[in-house]
C-alpha cells in the first residue's frame, strides 16, 4: 500500500493501465477491430466495412474490384475501394472534350481589379457626400442671395468637380500625392489622397469666390474629407495603424486556448502564426507552429502551463 | 491518405494513447486528487499539514501521491496520523535535556474536570487509530481521475483521426 524511500514521507501510489478501465478497453478494442478490418481489406482487395461490404470471392467481382468499378458499384476497386474521398491528387479535371483552353484568373489582374473597385466606390462617396453638404447649405442659407449663391456653386464647382472626376476615374492612375510627390503612386491611400487633394483645391476656388457661406461649406468640406483621408492613410498598408497587423491578444495568449485547440496545433492539424512573442518570433515578426511541429518543437510544455496556472509542482519546502 | 498510413495508425493507437494520459496525468490528478486533497486536509488538521500534500510522476503512467508533515522536532506526524500508533509512553525531557521536568496539558482525562491542568512526568499513551488520509484521497478521487481520463482520451481520439 505504501513504501518507505529515502524522504521518509507517506507515499501512496497510483497507477493507471488503460487495461483496467472498461471504457478506454473498449475503445482500445474498437480500434483492434479496425486494424483487423484495415488488415483483411489490404489482403483480399476488399472495400473497407464502413464504405460497404465486400462482395464475393468470384473471379468476376475480383476482375470488377480491380477495375475501374468498386464491389458496391461506385468508385474504383482494387486497394483504392472504399478511400475516393481521401485521394491525394484531385480526380476531377476540366472537361477534356471541350476546345476552351483552362482560365486561370491573374491575381495581379484580380488585385488591380480590386484597387480599382475601391478607388471608385470612394469617388462616388465623396461625391455624395459633398451634394449633401451643398443641400445642407441651401436649406440653412434662405436668405437674400444665399440660394443664388449655393445654386451657382451647385452649377458652375460641383457639376465640373464630378465631370473632372469621372475623368479621372475612367483615366491612368492619379498623379501626386496627398503627402507629396515622394510618396506619389506608393500606395492607394496617397494615390486616392491625391485625387482629395484634387477636390479641395477645386472646391475652395469655387467657393471662395461666393463670399463667407461658399468659405464656411469649403471649411466643413475640407475637414471632413482631411479627417476621412487620415483615417484611411493611418489605417493602410504601410500606414502607422496599419489594419493588417491589428492584433487581438486574448486569441494570442496561450492560457486562453482551449485544451482541444491546443491539441490540434500540437499536432499540427491547425496552423497559428503568432507574432506575439517578441522573444521568439525572427525576423519576419511571424513563426509557424506547423513549422515547429514539423520539427519537433514543442508547442505547448505541460510544465509551463501548469506553472502559469500556478499549479507547478516543483520540490516544496 | 493511404491504407498503410491508416493501418499505422490504428497500430500505433494503443500506445498514442498510454503516451497521451502519461503526458498528462500529472495535470489532471493535480486538478482532481492533489488540490481537493490539501482542501481536506487543511480543513481537518492544518493548513500547514495541507502544503506537505503533493504529487510526484514515478514512471510510465504511474505517480505518488506524497504527504510530507513533520513535527517542529522532526518527529514523523504523516506517519502517527496516516497509519497510527501503538499504545506507548510520553516523558517529560527535563531541564538537563533542554526541555521542561514536567508534562502539561489541558482538559478531560480519567474523570478530572474538564479545562483543568494536568501535569505529569510520564503519561501512557493508548495510541493512535490510523486515519488513513492521503489513502483516503486516493480511494475518494480517483473514480474522478480515471473518468477525466477516459473523456479527454476521447477527445483525444476525436481531434486526433484524420479525416
Amino acid at each position: 500500500m505504501s513504501e518507505r524511500k529515502g524522504d521518509d514521507a507517506v507515499r501512496i501510489p497510483i497507477e493507471i493501465k488503460s487495461e483496467d478501465m472498461a471504457e478506454l478497453q473498449q475503445l482500445l478494442q474498437q480500434l483492434t477491430e479496425a486494424e483487423e478490418a484495415a488488415r483483411t481489406a489490404r489482403a483480399s482487395g476488399a472495400a473497407l466495412p464502413s464504405k460497404g461490404a465486400a462482395g464475393p470471392q468470384t473471379f468476376g467481382g475480383q476482375a470488377k474490384r480491380s477495375g475501374r468499378e468498386g464491389a458496391a458499384g461506385e468508385g474504383p476497386g482494387g486497394i483504392f475501394a472504399g478511400v475516393r474521398d481521401m485521394d491525394a491528387m484531385p480526380t476531377s479535371f476540366r472537361d477534356r472534350t471541350g476546345r476552351q483552353a483552362m482560365q486561370r484568373e491573374s491575381p495581379f489582374k484580380a488585385l488591380q481589379d480590386q484597387v480599382k473597385n475601391q478607388a471608385d466606390e470612394q469617388m462616388e462617396n465623396t461625391i455624395g457626400l459633398m451634394d449633401q453638404m451643398m443641400q445642407m447649405g441651401m436649406g440653412y442659407v434662405p436668405f437674400i442671395g444665399g440660394a443664388k449663391i449655393m445654386g451657382a456653386v451647385q452649377k458652375h464647382g460641383i457639376n465640373k468637380l464630378k465631370q473632372h472626376m469621372q475623368q479621372n476615374a475612367a483615366g491612368g492612375p492619379p498623379q501626386g500625392g496627398f503627402l507629396g510627390g515622394a510618396a506619389a503612386g506608393a500606395a492607394l491611400p496617397v494615390a486616392t489622397g491625391g485625387k482629395a487633394f484634387k477636390v479641395l483645391g477645386m472646391v475652395r476656388k469655387v467657393t471662395m469666390g461666393k463670399g463667407l457661406i461658399g468659405a464656411a461649406v469649403a471649411g466643413i468640406v475640407t475637414a471632413i474629407m482631411l479627417s476621412k483621408t487620415y483615417i484611411e492613410w493611418m489605417q493602410a498598408p504601410g500606414g502607422p495603424n496599419d489594419l493588417r497587423y491589428r492584433r487581438v491578444i486574448a486569441t494570442e495568449m496561450d492560457p486562453l486556448f482551449e485544451r482541444k485547440e491546443k491539441q490540434e496545433i500540437n499536432m499540427g492539424i491547425r496552423t497559428v502564426r503568432i507574432s506575439g512573442s517578441p522573444a521568439t518570433r525572427g525576423e519576419t515578426q511571424i513563426r509557424s507552429t506547423l513549422e515547429q511541429v514539423k520539427r519537433g518543437v514543442p508547442v505547448y510544455n505541460g510544465e509551463f502551463e501548469a506553472y502559469a496556472k500556478g499549479l507547478f509542482l516543483g520540490s516544496g519546502p | 491518405m493511404s491504407l498503410n498510413l491508416t493501418k499505422q495508425r490504428l497500430a500505433s493507437a494503443e500506445a498514442r494513447v498510454d503516451k497521451f494520459i502519461d503526458q498528462n496525468i500529472l495535470i489532471w490528478a493535480t486538478e482532481l486528487i492533489l488540490l481537493p486533497g490539501q482542501t481536506n486536509i487543511a480543513a481537518s488538521i492544518s493548513p500547514k499539514a495541507a502544503t506537505g500534500l503533493s504529487l510526484e510522476k514515478t514512471g510510465f503512467m504511474k505517480i505518488d501521491l506524497v504527504w510530507n508533515f513533520k513535527g517542529p522536532e522532526g518527529q514523523p506526524l504523516d506517519f502517527y496520523l496516516e497509519y497510527g500508533t501503538k499504545p506507548h509512553r510520553i516523558k517529560a525531557k527535563g531541564k538537563d535535556a533542554g526541555g521542561a521536568d514536567m508534562l502539561h496539558w489541558k482538559g478531560p482525562s480519567g474523570g478530572f474536570v474538564i479545562g483543568k491542568d494536568h501535569f505529569a512526568k510520564e503519561v501512557r499513551h493508548p495510541g493512535t487509530q490510523p486515519k488513513g488520509l492521503v489513502q483516503g484521497i486516493k480511494d475518494e478521487r480517483l473514480p474522478n481521475l480515471k473518468a477525466r481520463i477516459i473523456s479527454e482520451v476521447n477527445n483525444f481520439m476525436e481531434i486526433d483521426k484524420i479525416e
